[in-house]
């Protein structure tokens, strides 16, 4: 793909689907309240990232959602520590899960994805100064 | 001799808030959670929970650093004063408030799920808290510190 928001959208919506699936699997009637806590936030934050990734990567352009936009990298910041929670509570035995690298890899992306929008939304700032005229942010 | 200006009240309030948000507010909330802890609790933690709190306490440190470039993208702002030690910083101050938050979480018992989110949060708190004192006491050649 050489149009690198694409990319990053993609990657966006397969890490706030996975931190949405997990989050959903996690809640249990029988499990302690921390635990259902912990998941319940998790699925919140996974569907604001969502709603980012939805509304800003595929729906026509003049949808936006600003909000989600600017603090992007704070969303997936907490995903990945999200998945890191999960992959913590897996590897002392309170989450039961056979393929628990995948949280791993999950949260790696999710940073990836933060410091990737910060950079490319510092890339684009630099070439707006340079020529104004380009729009004020394509992400 | 250079004179100091005095921070304005403002900038104490915030310094405060921060402080207040690292030492007090992050610990009671895992206190809240304990549960009896046992003597060897730590000795029977595995190696890759500290590898996790370790990347995790990083990430603290890297949505502060995040938070304050984002603020500096507007063509207007001005860039960031001595970005290497800003990062250090930033890192250096998310790392060290992370680990205080995670012994004090292990110890006091708190939920498993819980730790790496009060993790980063405190961290997160740390490396504002240690930007704020980069900001006060490294100024930029020609300003008052």
């Amino acid at each position: 793909m050489r149009n690198p928001y694409t990319a990053l959208g993609a990657l966006k919506l397969y890490v706030c689907l996975s931190a949405g699936i997990t989050g959903w699997m996690g809640l249990s009637p029988t499990m302690p309240m921390p635990h259902l806590l912990a998941f319940s936030l998790l699925l919140c934050v996974a569907m604001v990232g969502l709603v980012d990734a939805v509304v800003n990567d595929i729906m026509p352009d003049h949808y936006e959602a600003a909000w989600t936009a600017e603090y992007r990298y704070f969303i997936f910041v907490v995903l990945a520590t999200g998945q890191l929670s999960v992959l913590h509570a897996t590897v002392v035995g309170e989450h039961e899960e056979s393929t628990a690298i995948r949280y791993a890899l999950d949260a790696a992306a999710a940073v990836l994805v933060a410091v990737l929008d910060i950079g490319l939304r510092r890339h684009h700032a630099k070439t707006r100064s340079a020529d104004p005229s380009l729009p004020a942010d394509p992400a | 001799m250079q004179k100091l200006e005095v921070p304005t009240l403002r900038y104490q309030l915030i310094l405060l808030r921060n402080l207040a948000l690292l030492l007090g507010i992050i610990p009671a909330v895992a206190w809240g959670f304990a549960e009896p802890a046992t003597d060897n609790q730590l000795a029977a933690i595995p190696t890759v929970v500290y590898i996790i709190t370790m990347v995790s306490s990083s990430l603290g440190g890297l949505a502060g650093t995040l938070h304050r470039v984002s603020k500096h993208l507007e063509p207007s702002e001005t860039v960031i004063r001595h970005p290497k030690i800003f990062v250090a910083a930033n890192m250096l101050g998310g790392f060290v408030a992370g680990w205080v938050m995670f012994f004090v979480s292990t110890h006091a018992g708190t939920p498993t799920l819980l730790v790496q989110g009060l993790v980063l949060m405190c961290s997160f708190g740390g490396a504002a808290v240690v930007e704020r004192f980069v900001d006060r006491y490294f100024p930029a050649p020609g300003e008052k510190g």
